[in-house]
């Protein structure tokens, strides 16, 4: 027979002492945020420093400079300093239909990851991290939750004919959440990580190409 | 170079990681990953937050309001989503093996929306009255009683009319 504290306790497992590497990695995290912070607060938030990191960001995460003839979908501004933001080039998706959504662009470099019953993850094609539920670095695609209440508080948005909300959470430079209402059912979300370097257009350029099927499932919790 | 700060979240890890990766990890249902995340993301708030937390009254209470609220953040909301329910709640055994009932357990807590089960958690394996619960999910007293309420019947669905719940 078990009790509710035995059942809770042999589901939090035993206490397994860190190793000295995640010692190391867990102050090593913790430094590079505090050096984050102190070089946000030391621009003050400038336009130098927010645009830059951005910049950095993007060239990163594409892989090079973005070419000289591309035309860029847009140029978006960071919701805090107003300064533009790189774009990101959206190109016609050619795979396969992922279950639940269609796609209609993508970002250039960029695949579609993973799909299962309710989420859609997109990745550069480079990606190391293959898991599709960590959504680090990814744009992500799915129905709100069912646990969900209420509306979210954002800009005023319309996505392919739909309205929608567009906002970022606390702390977010080039992050964004996105709610796009459907003809029935659940909000279509859509969102991005911070420090991808979308601007408010892109999202919603990539969020136009998106369509939910009616074998989308909305997630709970 | 190590400075007073790096000694001290040293201490603090190597003495306290292991008990956060349990709590986190039945905040989370059972998901080591998203267990392990939410640990990872807790620490390096504190070390950026260490003097706050130094001048805490009360520090144990000032480290679950971080993990709460990494459970909780807006940027980990799809995380969580990831801990998929099942499609049908698990009918209840027969027979009530220890094994049979921790998987009713975790599958039990995987239905629980995060703030109910951390509630549940804090309240019934941590022995933490109203109040401190309440501090931990920033949410009122009479909260925590409800989310308490609803969730031991949430479990009494899936693990039965089981005497440890129905003291409870």
């Amino acid at each position: 027979m078990i009790n509710l504290k035995d059942g809770l306790a042999g589901l939090a497992g035993p206490a397994a002492e860190p190793t000295t590497d995640q010692v190391a990695a867990d102050m090593a995290r913790g430094r590079k945020a505090l050096r984050r912070r102190r070089l946000v607060q030391a621009g003050g938030g400038s336009a130098f420093a927010v645009a830059a990191l951005a910049a950095a960001v993007a060239f990163a995460t594409t892989g090079g400079a973005p070419n000289a003839t591309e035309t860029p979908l847009a140029t978006g501004t960071t919701a805090t300093s107003g300064v533009a933001a790189p774009s990101v080039k959206l190109v016609a998706y050619t795979g396969d239909q992922p279950e639940g959504f269609t796609l209609d662009k993508v970002p250039d470099g960029w695949e579609v990851q993973g799909v299962d019953a309710g989420v859609l993850t997109l990745a550069p094609k480079n990606a190391k991290d293959k898991d599709i539920h960590n959504f680090v670095g990814k744009v992500v695609v799915m129905l709100q939750s069912l646990d969900e209440k209420g509306t979210p508080q954002g800009d005023k948005v319309e996505v392919g004919g739909n309205p929608g909300v567009l906002g970022k959470a606390e702390g977010m430079t080039t992050g964004w959440w996105l709610y796009v209402d459907q003809p029935s059912g659940p909000r279509m979300q859509v969102q991005v990580w911070d420090g991808l370097g979308w601007s408010k257009t892109d999202v919603l350029g990539f969020a136009d190409g998106v369509h939910v099927t009616e074998d989308a499932k909305p997630g709970v919790g | 170079m190590k400075t007073e700060r790096d000694e001290q979240f040293h201490q603090f890890v190597v003495s306290r990681r292991a008990a956060l990766v349990r709590t986190a990890t039945l905040l989370t249902a059972g998901d080591a990953h998203l267990a392990e995340d939410l640990v990872q993301s807790t620490l390096t708030k504190l070390y950026v937050a260490w003097p706050a937390f130094q001048r805490a009254d009360n520090p144990d209470g000032y480290v679950r309001r971080v993990l709460v609220n990494a459970l909780t953040d807006e940027r980990r909301r799809w995380w969580r989503r990831s801990e998929r329910s099942m499609a049908e709640v698990p009918e209840r055994a027969a027979a009530h093996h220890e094994g049979d009932v921790s998987d009713g357990l975790r599958a039990a807590l995987k239905e629980l929306p995060p703030r109910m089960r951390a509630a549940l958690v804090f309240r019934y394996f941590y022995d933490l009255d109203v109040a401190d619960t309440a501090d931990a999910l920033g949410c009122s007293e009479g909260t925590v009683k409800s989310q308490t309420a609803r969730a031991l019947d949430r479990l009494r669905t899936v693990l039965g009319v089981h005497p440890s719940l129905a003291t409870l």
